[in-house]
């Protein structure tokens, strides 16, 4: 008896072995290594050499430019996690209802996603210039979108807006379309318009899939760097707005800087900060989001 | 779920089949012949250009002393992979050769199988070491030893329009910074309070800075220990000997004009497309603007302009050098190597190199092969480059200040917000000496 | 009757008509960058900006194959992206069963600690995890290129909420009929989840067919390396070659657009009615 009891606590162990098996060696023994090393006064080839307690950190959080990337990351987040999911929200919507023509326009609306960052990069970045690019030129502006302080942060998150559009949709689509047919059509009957079957049915049926997007966006959100690190970092794409996330500006201390010190301490700050909205996050999924 | 099985099932066999062929390929079957990993950085034609020479090497050098180099793109910044190994403590996977920018200096001088040129300078077999540039061999000299093997080599240059210096009826191309200031309220174009022509486009940041910094007198260093040569860097010098205020002083002049655009967008296509007068480039885009201007307009490069009249400094040449490791302790891979990277320095395949990608030959030998008089006779615009260069202090280089990064964040942070009026000249002068100065003493307390 | 069947006929061509509409306006940036890579140089950037070719030439087209073995980096990639992004699937299918069939100590703390591995940049593993494949001897190998991207927060998060929807008594009514736990995964559960582990494939091989630094930071051979690293190759240090990167991309668009016609009905019509379900 006492056997199976065991096999029974040890079953869902073994089916979590080979997640847990990675996660130990690729990302938590290399974190642990890191955040026993931010209390640590590093040199540029990460050894540590002496003690030195929170001075990273209460460093890190006094310099003006971290407190810009913290600003610069959740104008970054919002633009990603609540915007973009609208957007494909509304779209997974429109093509809730299966047509002659569906599959053109659900590849169509899917197909943001397959562009790499770099090309999106580009091409948005011709778009932005601003004596020859396209934007002003439809808009009539002279706004130099990528260099102007108060819109480079705004313009360069709006392309993974746009580049997010298609991930979140494939997955609304397939919440949206597993919603009992009988249950919108019985709505409609009862003379429910869009917007009240979207909030009273659509919502309620897609929301692990929403609660889903919402918390892992949030977190790539929070971890973003290779955008900023594309239009900062590289000669001939470069910016000279301060448009650094907190990531991004981990790199550039750690990687360019050799300066271990404020990198990592960065980054457990990040952690920590996104940490604590993932767990605001699911306090949530007991209230809002409706598994069955 | 079954089709998805059988895809799976076909990737798998493709990999197999790939890892069954692709292993073997790359290296030569001949046990007689021997192997020298090459990382390069470089892309697009000049990659072509690197993997010609490298071939050409194959089919000569290498063919009769049983060499063959295999060279390999590694990302554009070679230094950065080399650290990480570093750092792993895997030295085993260290090239024998790898191109690194000058920056990478300081690091590799670092890393235990690194073989500086130095040491073998005595047993040169193919190269004639006094035949390449000074500049050169000082752009990659560290603590007195000359570390990398200069291969590729650009500058700053003004390239300007000369139809609209014709227009504006200015003769000839600005000498010093107060004349390019008057060239460009002369050149630029108003449409009310807008801008449509700028007189000048260019930012300023560590590389520019370099230049103006170094050109002043006779030569002036960036920082301590000649800018960092003889000994790392620990603090910027140019707040104490006034060469930064005197930078500044003239450059007010320039911001002044009003026609000064400090951001650089697309700034090969807005000069081609006649949007600004005179910008501020490497020598490294002579060929990317004669194929984007093609016939629309007449255009010239000249040297770049001088802070003070008097000054004789010149500039400061950029560009990568050649380092070589020996990650298996074996005296005849070093020696293998040491041939390849002599070949890659010697007049004819630099002729070649800059022929087909621009950069500025790094040995003087080119200036006397078959060819080169009609080649510049073609492309006056190297002429005048190579004249820069040679006209130039080697004493005048880019800094070795370790942190290079983070120095041109702030340069370019300061020098945007005086050129947008939000910082006076001392606020720009101060920040940028404090912080770059508070920076490396950062820097040299953790690596003390 | 028949004027209601056209009206709605006429209201269907006109919905389908505007979907479509909105699907060019998103797709706008491709559709420029198709263009763009059909331009000569001199024409990318013009004033005022053109959206069309005025001189159609393949000569990027011909630069982006002949400059960089790109379909031997494409077959790198597939393999890259095919593989890791199955062994995906299965790892997070069995971390979802566990995580929202059973109750077990440490379940909760176990979800969160996997979830926290979103949390951290890869930029803060790397060095480390170069360590752990360089020890490993698997530098310059496929394994060592994929190790890192086996296994997936996000994507057992997907698995969890999706089994969640299912109620923990179809499984127990399994189990009464008989079927053993492994049983009921792989002859129940499994089937009936293809469009959500379609939706994985999917995501997964799309990230990891993108990914640039880590494929190209553990291979030191020009044969190993995958198509964002091409894609670069054909950029000139001193200003962008739009032509040929926007030629580059559109081939490299090809295959993950197959993979997504491909799956694409598996994620539509898969989906079972509320029978199923609790």
């Amino acid at each position: 008896m006492r056997k199976k009891g065991l096999r029974a606590a040890a079953e869902p162990l073994l089916y979590l072995l080979p997640a847990i098996i990675f996660f130990i060696a690729f990302t938590y023994y290399p974190f642990l290594k890191t955040a026993i090393s931010s209390f640590f006064l590093v040199d540029s080839m990460g050894r540590a050499k002496e003690f030195v307690g929170f001075e990273n950190y209460l460093r890190v959080l006094a310099t003006p430019q971290f407190r810009i990337a913290v600003k610069n990351t959740i104008v970054y987040m919002i633009l990603n996690a609540p915007v973009s999911i609208l957007i494909s929200l509304i779209l997974a919507i429109i093509a809730n209802k299966p047509t002659r023509s569906s599959r053109v326009y659900e590849t169509m609306f899917a197909l943001t996603m397959a562009i790499s960052m770099s090309v999106a990069a580009m091409i948005f970045r011709m778009a932005y210039n601003p004596s020859i690019g396209a934007l002003n030129h439809i808009l009539g502006t002279r706004i130099n979108w990528l260099n102007d302080p108060g819109w480079a942060m705004i313009a360069v998150s709006v392309i993974a807006t746009w580049l997010n559009i298609g991930y979140n949709f494939l997955f609304l689509l397939a919440a949206v379309r597993g919603i009992d047919k009988g249950l919108l059509e019985s709505a409609e009957i009862d003379g429910a318009g869009i917007f009240r079957r979207t909030l009273g049915i659509i919502i309620p049926m897609v929301s692990p899939t929403l609660f889903f997007l919402v918390v892992t966006q949030m977190a790539k959100s929070m971890m973003m760097s290779s955008l900023a690190l594309i239009f900062t970092n590289s000669a001939t794409l470069s910016t000279t707005a301060n448009i650094d996330t907190m990531i991004s500006y981990m790199y550039k201390q750690a990687v360019n800087n050799l300066n271990y010190n404020d990198g990592y301490a960065t980054a457990i700050i990040a952690f920590i900060m996104t940490f604590i909205l993932m767990l605001i996050s699911f306090r949530f999924e007991k209230k809002g989001v409706h598994y069955n | 779920m079954k089709k998805i099985l059988g895809i799976a099932a076909v990737l798998l066999a493709s990999a197999c089949a790939v890892f069954a062929g692709g292993a073997g390929e790359a290296a030569p079957a001949d046990p007689n012949v021997r192997n020298v990993e090459f990382w390069h950085t470089m892309t697009g034609v000049n990659a072509s250009a690197i993997d010609a020479l490298v071939d050409e090497f194959n089919n000569t050098i290498g063919k009769e002393e049983g060499i063959h180099v295999e060279s390999i793109f590694q990302g554009n910044d070679n230094s950065e992979k080399l650290k990480t190994l570093a750092q792993a403590g895997d030295m085993e996977n260290f090239p024998d050769a790898a191109q690194i920018a000058g920056a990478g200096i300081p690091s590799a001088y670092g890393y235990d199988s690194l073989v500086p040129v130095e040491e073998l300078k005595d047993s040169a077999t193919i190269l004639d070491l006094d035949e390449l540039e000074p500049n050169m061999i000082r752009a990659y000299t560290y603590m007195d030893q000359m570390i990398g093997m200069p291969f590729s080599c650009s500058a700053l240059l003004l390239y300007y329009n000369q139809d609209m210096f014709d227009e504006a009826g200015i003769d000839a191309p600005p000498q010093t910074i107060a004349e390019m200031a008057d060239d460009i309220s002369r050149l630029m174009v108003k449409d009310g309070d807008q801008v449509v022509r700028y007189g000048l486009n260019v930012a300023v940041r560590r590389y520019q800075m370099a230049n103006f910094i170094g050109g002043q007198g006779d030569y002036n260093f960036f920082g301590d220990n000649e800018g960092g040569r003889t000994a790392p860097m620990t603090r910027v010098t140019f707040g104490d000997d006034g060469t930064l205020r005197a930078f500044l002083t003239e450059w007010q002049k320039v911001i002044e004009t009003g026609g000064y655009k400090p951001t650089e967008d697309d700034i090969n296509e807005e000069f081609a497309l006649q949007l600004h007068a005179m910008v501020l480039m490497s020598t490294a885009r002579i060929g990317k603007i004669k194929s984007l201007v093609g016939d629309n307009f007449n255009w010239s490069v000249a040297p770049l302009p001088k802070v003070n009249p008097d000054d004789k400094g010149g500039i400061a040449v950029g560009g990568s050098c050649i380092v070589m490791f020996d990650p298996q302790n074996d005296p005849e891979q070093v020696d293998a190597t040491w041939k390849f990277v002599q070949y890659m320095a010697s007049a004819e395949p630099q002729f070649q190199f800059h022929k087909d990608t621009g950069y500025i030959p790094v040995n003087k030998g080119v200036y006397e092969l078959d060819g080169i008089d009609e080649w510049f006779a073609e492309n006056p615009e190297y002429k005048v480059a190579v004249d820069a260069i040679h006209a130039s202090n080697p004493n005048v280089q880019e800094p070795f200040d370790i942190i290079n990064w983070e120095i041109d964040s702030i340069i370019m942070n300061h020098m945007l917000a005086f050129a947008n009026g939000t910082e006076t000249l001392d606020q720009c002068h101060d920040g940028i000496v404090n912080e770059c100065n508070q920076k490396l003493a950062d820097y040299h307390r953790a690596n003390g | 009757m028949n004027r209601e069947k056209t009206i709605k006929k006429a209201k269907n061509v006109l919905y389908q008509a505007m979907a479509v509409a909105i699907g060019v306006v998103i797709i706008i940036p491709i559709i420029y960058a198709f263009f763009i890579s059909f331009m000569p140089a001199n024409e990318i950037m013009r004033m005022p900006p053109k959206f069309l070719p005025e001189h159609w030439i393949l000569d990027n087209y011909v630069f982006a194959i002949s400059t960089t073995p790109l379909m031997r980096f494409m077959l790198n990639s597939l393999i890259l992206a095919g593989v890791s992004s199955i062994i995906r699937v299965i790892t997070a299918a069995m971390a979802g069963y566990a995580f929202s069939f059973y109750r077990f100590p440490g379940r909760q703390l176990i979800f969160y600690l996997f979830m926290g591995s979103m949390m951290i940049p890869s930029d803060v593993v790397l060095i480390t995890n170069y360590q752990t494949v360089a020890r490993l001897g698997l530098i310059n190998t496929y394994l060592g290129m994929m190790i890192i991207f086996l296994c997936n927060a996000t994507n057992i998060f997907l698995m969890r909420q999706y089994f969640l929807s299912f109620s923990v008594s179809l499984k127990e009514a399994a189990v009464i009929d008989g079927a053993s736990n492994l049983g009921f995964f792989l002859k129940i559960l499994l089937p009936v989840s293809t469009p959500v582990m379609t939706t994985v494939f999917i995501s997964s091989f799309i990230s990891v067919w993108n990914t640039y630094l880590w494929p190209m930071l553990v291979t030191n051979d020009n044969l190993m390396r995958t198509v964002q690293v091409g894609v670069t190759m054909l950029n000139f240090p001193d200003g962008v070659v739009y032509g040929p990167i926007m030629a580059a991309s559109m081939l490299v668009l090809l295959p993950t657009l197959l993979v997504f016609l491909i799956f694409q009905k598996r994620i539509v019509g898969g989906i079972m009615g509320g029978s199923v379900k609790g």
